[in-house]
């Protein structure tokens, strides 16, 4: 029986090429006891491993192959738990003493956290081995003797790690003798990077993509063949016939380990709670009575019932401290003026809303506390809280200082192979041009790796490709074998975890390219290692909110107490105006208020929730609307249900719903409703949903359901499958939506000008918020050298467009800029460069969208007298002769026909004037414009083209309402954010929005149309679309229904 | 010095291993195997992977033999 104790799995980050299920399967399959997992300086895969591990009934050693100084590596396998808490500190050591991405562990480090750890000679990149390969024998000697000295005869082992490459064979014997001259242990490994053979390719991919390298290119980090594979036992034998007793060792090593790893032991700290109070359970429940009786003023039976209810359920599960952490963390929020609101299940909990972590009143609107906790299910509870997005970092600041840098760190994510990123890495590594790889990339959808092969097959726009069959199959086929693969460590958006012990017994600790200590695990392993995440996110339509507020002048609303019954805002949801409207500005909302007819709160839950893949493919949507309107009865498959579904006409739209229609219709426990919501939101398998379904048939019928009825009933609340909301959240997120919506209603300007500063962010790209301010009265200025600021100014009804959109600008540029034109306004462009230095490319930009456009000079010459400019520019202080445009050594020389300006160094050269420097066209400047800015200032591209348009017949968005539904137009504008939202009915349609200068045109492109024009529509680069078809209205909305889609350009 | 040969060659195995084979008119013994080695080639345009031995010859001389598939070639030859 033979044991692997050298693995490699994916999270060696492009140097393992087997899932670990996979690699863990192929040790159980080959009868092995037991395997070790040793990634390259990190641990990332450990949780996973010793979950697979257990499971497959192998025992799993944790262990890590580590870069030591000087780059040579080395093999450790932790023993048990005191090796593994030296494991964690010896990694956080590497990564936070070392620049980021270069770990290194240093010998005395690792000599100070040997206990409990095996230490094996390495690869050939070990020192020893690398010492023999250069035949410096007795350096290898001394070494090995040292090591030995360090970390004890026992515990030091030297490793024969393969045995086909070029050398192996007297590599191998100069280690065994080597080891048996200083008494040391031998074993073998095989330096496992993928389980089997016919893996090696994805990981010689994997290599390429690692090193920068293409296929056809040689390097040394390249395997030389594809022996690194799990071997079985008879294998290994038969490679090292001449050491048994290396093989021998493998088994005996393997018992010397345990796992070192536990798995589910809570460690949350206590919450430190003011004297006075017994317990953090006491002081928990005298702040839920207090927020209670500020929220409720008069606590009702129903509402201590409730309250009592939840506290008992927080109290036995043990979480009074998380509650209060949290707590903690909104009420520093509070104290800072730092906007947040809660968001996810925890709006189901009065407690939450009681302590101020949420805003939306679960009594109130009868929301399941269950549904967030509940003693069957001993989850831990998940409180997520957004936060403005700019300031978030100041809370994540409160939380390190408050509980101390050894005790909180940073979530990390790991940033996996999708299919997009991994057509483009392996495309590279297969030596495809750049551009084909762009156009490649581009026209794949955001799908996962593994459907890439579906999607070649069924999306026009990637059939059409013209690259030679076989070498795209082999993209294709290599790039779906990535799937899922870790490509890079990343910080999570928000979650952040409190240890009771110090988080590096747990984790190693590395820096983050921000710069803040994240552990080696992400959310889910975090969790299995006892850690509790808290969500901090940062949502930027909070920061739109503040910026908002603060840019209005005079009286400003207040935000908490807006009315949630302003007819003006549920006038503009009816008219489906509601771009830039949080969570309601897709077209596919905009379709939903055009038909819904909004006109109270209530309304805008059910949109956010309706708008889902689940309501949508449950044929959901239409049938609300229709009973709302009261054109469509209402009825009850079982009288029981009404309650239940009333308020949101019968139609299933809510998690809460599905959980009480099982508990009420089948007498199901809160944990069974509770297994029946995960089964349906999470797209489990279809056996999963038929063995419920079988469940909740058969409990219904026990309590006198019919089974017809019953399995009726399980149908509705089947057809809700996957990616439902929970009540709770949409009530949390309808509330902000109708919010953003009054905010854009009574203060346009404000509210676009926030939009902008805080972008990117929502649905739409910059130029479509300023075509949509325009077409409300909402004048946006381009920017202007003496009146922009860092952010949107107001300017009465305008906007004027920030530096920051500048490409390019610097924040220190923008400094300089304010703190001279503080001094006094600019005077000219020259003026401009003797008093602030910046660099060409960004005056050059500066110039070309129009900031210095008030000097009344024309773009063009500016940018001819940009280099000039800059002689001037450096030595502000010395007189000298500027040449002009159309002099000097480019234009022929100085003299009477190229006259000079004298600098008296005062910046007083008034406004030059260069006759002959005609301007830029329209077309250049907007083009020039989007490029620089994002969108046109001058004009919008289709105000350029439409009077050629029009004679053509063309319509624009603002006329597109005066055109009778169900003839045919044809539009045009530039394609908005082109989608293919799942359908009820399996098939593909294509939503795309065209933008022009009054505003949108919503086109639908039904599947032939798709398979047609499928590549105009994603061409994998920016091109105006003109679409021939049908005007079709939906209650107040206008739509297109494509026939036809072209280039615009093809009638340009 | 080595010279690069790469011709195909009669080899005579036991247990996988070369024990002679047959070069420029006569048959050359392998006294040991000094090396092995496997090594994939160009597997993206299907090259198979190769087994290469590098033998001391009875007659003092060091080569280089593969087998690709079944076919033995001698790769190389030492001075």
């Amino acid at each position: 029986m033979f044991v692997h104790l050298h693995v490699h799995s994916p999270f060696s980050f492009l140097d393992g090429a087997s899932s670990i299920t996979k690699l863990v399967e192929r040790a159980a399959d080959l009868d092995m006891p037991a395997l070790a997992l040793t990634d390259h300086n990190r641990l990332s895969g450990a949780v996973r491993f010793v979950k697979a591990a257990k499971q497959a009934g192998i025992k799993p050693i944790v262990g890590c192959e580590v870069t030591m100084e000087g780059g040579f590596h080395l093999t450790l396998l932790c023993k048990n738990h005191t090796g593994y808490r030296n494991l964690c500190a010896v990694l956080t050591q590497a990564h936070l003493g070392n620049e980021r991405g270069s770990p290194k562990v240093d010998l005395h480090t690792l000599a100070s956290h040997k206990e409990g750890l095996l230490v094996l000679s390495g690869c050939r990149k070990g020192l020893i081995p690398s010492l023999i390969l250069r035949k410096r024998f007795e350096e290898a000697r001394q070494t090995a003797e040292y090591y030995k000295h360090i970390f004890g005869q026992n515990s030091f082992i030297i490793e024969l790690s393969e045995s086909l490459l070029p050398g192996s064979m007297s590599l191998n014997k100069a280690l065994s003798e080597l080891a048996s001259s200083l008494g040391l242990r031998t074993v073998a490994t095989n330096n496992v990077h993928y389980a089997t053979k016919s893996d090696f390719q994805i990981h010689d991919i994997l290599t390429c993509i690692r090193t920068l390298t293409k296929l056809e290119d040689v390097h040394p980090e390249r395997r030389l063949n594809s022996e690194n594979y799990l071997k079985s036992w008879e294998e290994m034998k038969a490679e090292y016939r001449d050491y048994p007793e290396a093989i021998h060792m493998a088994r005996i090593l393997a018992e010397q380990c345990e796992c070192a790893l536990d798995l589910g032991a809570l460690n949350f700290p206590a919450f430190a709670y003011p004297e006075g109070f017994r317990s953090s359970g006491h002081f928990l429940r005298h702040l839920v009575l207090k927020g209670a009786q500020t929220k409720y003023r008069k606590i009702t039976r129903d509402i201590k019932a409730r309250l009592e209810h939840e506290l008992g359920i927080i109290e036995q599960l043990g979480y009074e401290d998380y509650f209060l952490v949290v707590w903690d963390l909104v009420n520093f929020a509070e104290r800072q003026n730092i906007r947040h609101a809660g968001r996810g299940s925890a709006a189901d909990s009065a407690v939450a809303y009681c302590l101020g972590i949420t805003d939306v009143d679960p009594i109130a609107h009868n929301l399941l506390f269950e549904r967030f906790m509940s003693l069957e299910r001993g989850e831990k509870p998940d409180i997520d809280v957004d936060f403005d997005a700019r300031r978030r970092d100041e809370v994540t600041a409160y939380v390190y200082q408050k509980y101390g840098d050894t005790h909180v760190a940073s979530v990390a994510t790991y940033n996996t192979f999708q299919g997009r990123s991994a057509i483009r890495d392996v495309g590279k590594a297969m030596g495809y041009a750049p551009d084909e790889i762009d156009i490649i990339a581009k026209r794949v959808p955001h799908i996962p790796a593994c459907r890439l092969e579906e999607a070649f097959k069924s999306l026009p726009e990637l059939r059409a490709l013209d690259i030679p069959g076989k070498r795209l199959q082999t993209l294709i086929e290599t790039a779906g074998k990535l799937a899922g693969f870790p490509r890079f460590l990343a910080t999570h958006l928000g979650g952040v975890v409190i240890s009771k012990t110090p988080v590096t017994w747990l984790s190693p600790l590395e820096r983050s390219a921000k710069g803040v200590n994240i552990l080696q695990f992400d959310k889910d392993d975090v969790e299995d290692l006892g850690l509790v995440k808290i969500d901090l996110l940062s949502l930027r339509t909070l920061g739109a909110v503040e910026d908002s507020l603060s840019l209005i002048q005079g009286a400003k609303p207040d935000y908490d107490r807006i009315p949630l019954d302003d007819k003006a805002t549920f006038e503009r949801l009816r008219r489906a105006d509601t771009v830039g409207v949080f969570q309601l500005e897709s077209p596919a909302q905009r379709g939903l208020q055009a038909r819904l007819g909004a006109d109270n709160i209530e309304d805008i839950v059910a949109s956010v929730a309706l708008i889902r893949p689940g309501p949508i493919k449950g044929n959901m949507v239409t049938p609300f609307i229709k009973r709302r309107h009261g054109q469509e009865d209402i009825s009850y498959l079982d009288p029981r249900l009404e309650p239940i579904l009333k308020n949101t006409y019968g139609v299933v739209l809510f998690q809460e719903q599905v959980i009480e229609i099982a508990s009420v219709i089948a007498g199901f426990t809160p944990g069974e409703a509770d297994k029946l919501r995960r089964v349906m939101t999470h797209g489990r398998s279809f056996e999963e949903m038929e063995k419920i379904g079988g469940l909740f048939i058969e409990k219904a019928v026990k309590r006198g359901v019919t089974e017809e009825v019953a399995a009726e009933i399980f149908n509705c609340i089947r057809g809700y499958a996957s990616y439902g909301f929970c009540e709770a959240h949409a009530r949390a997120f309808a509330t902000t939506a109708y919010k953003t919506a009054y905010l854009l209603e009574h203060y346009p300007a404000e509210f676009y000008g926030a939009i902008l500063n805080n972008q990117p962010m929502g649905f739409y790209p910059i130029s479509t918020i300023c075509v949509e301010a325009r077409s409300h009265g909402v004048e946006v200025l381009g920017p202007s050298i003496n009146h922009s600021g860092k952010d949107v100014v107001v300017e009465g009804s305008s906007i004027r467009l920030p530096f920051k959109m500048i490409k390019g600008m610097k924040q220190s540029a923008i400094d300089r800029i304010i703190r001279e034109r503080a001094k006094a306004k600019f005077r000219s462009f020259y003026d401009f460069t003797r008093r602030v230095k910046l660099d060409s490319d960004i005056l050059r930009n500066l110039i070309l969208c129009g900031c210095f456009d008030e000097f009344m000079e024309s773009r063009k010459s500016l940018l001819w007298q940009l280099k000039d400019a800059y002689a001037v520019g450096d030595n502000p202080q010395s007189e000298m002769l500027v040449p002009l445009p159309g002099a000097g050594a480019n234009c022929g020389g100085c003299g009477p026909e190229n006259p000079v300006v004298r600098d008296h160094g005062d910046g007083a050269y008034g406004t030059a004037y260069f006759p002959g420097q005609a301007e830029f066209s329209l077309a250049e400047k907007v083009a020039f414009e989007y490029q620089i800015l994002g969108t046109g200032v001058s004009a919008h591209p289709m105000e350029i083209w439409r009077n050629k348009l029009k004679k053509q017949g063309f319509v624009s968005s603002r006329e597109l309402p005066q055109i009778k539904p169900g003839d045919f137009v044809k539009v045009g504008g530039i394609p908005v954010r082109p989608q293919r939202p799942p359908t009820r009915t399996g098939r593909i349609v294509v939503f795309v929005s065209l933008e022009d200068e009054y505003g949108l045109i919503d086109v639908t492109c039904f599947e032939d149309v798709y398979a047609k024009y499928g590549k105009f529509l994603f061409p994998g680069k920016l091109m105006p679309l003109g679409v021939w078809g049908q005007v079709q209205k939906q209650g107040n909305g206008f739509s297109v229904i494509a026939k036809t889609v072209f280039p615009l350009s093809y009638v340009l | 010095m080595s010279k690069i040969v790469d011709q195909p060659v009669l080899v005579v195995c036991e247990n996988g291993t070369p024990k002679r084979f047959f070069w420029i008119k006569k048959w050359i013994t392998v006294k040991a195997v000094i090396d092995k080695w496997n090594e994939v080639g160009r597997w993206w345009e299907d090259e198979k992977e190769k087994t290469f031995f590098r033998v001391l010859a009875g007659e003092g001389g060091v080569y280089e033999l593969y087998l690709n598939q079944k076919h033995w070639n001698l790769y190389r030859v030492f001075d």
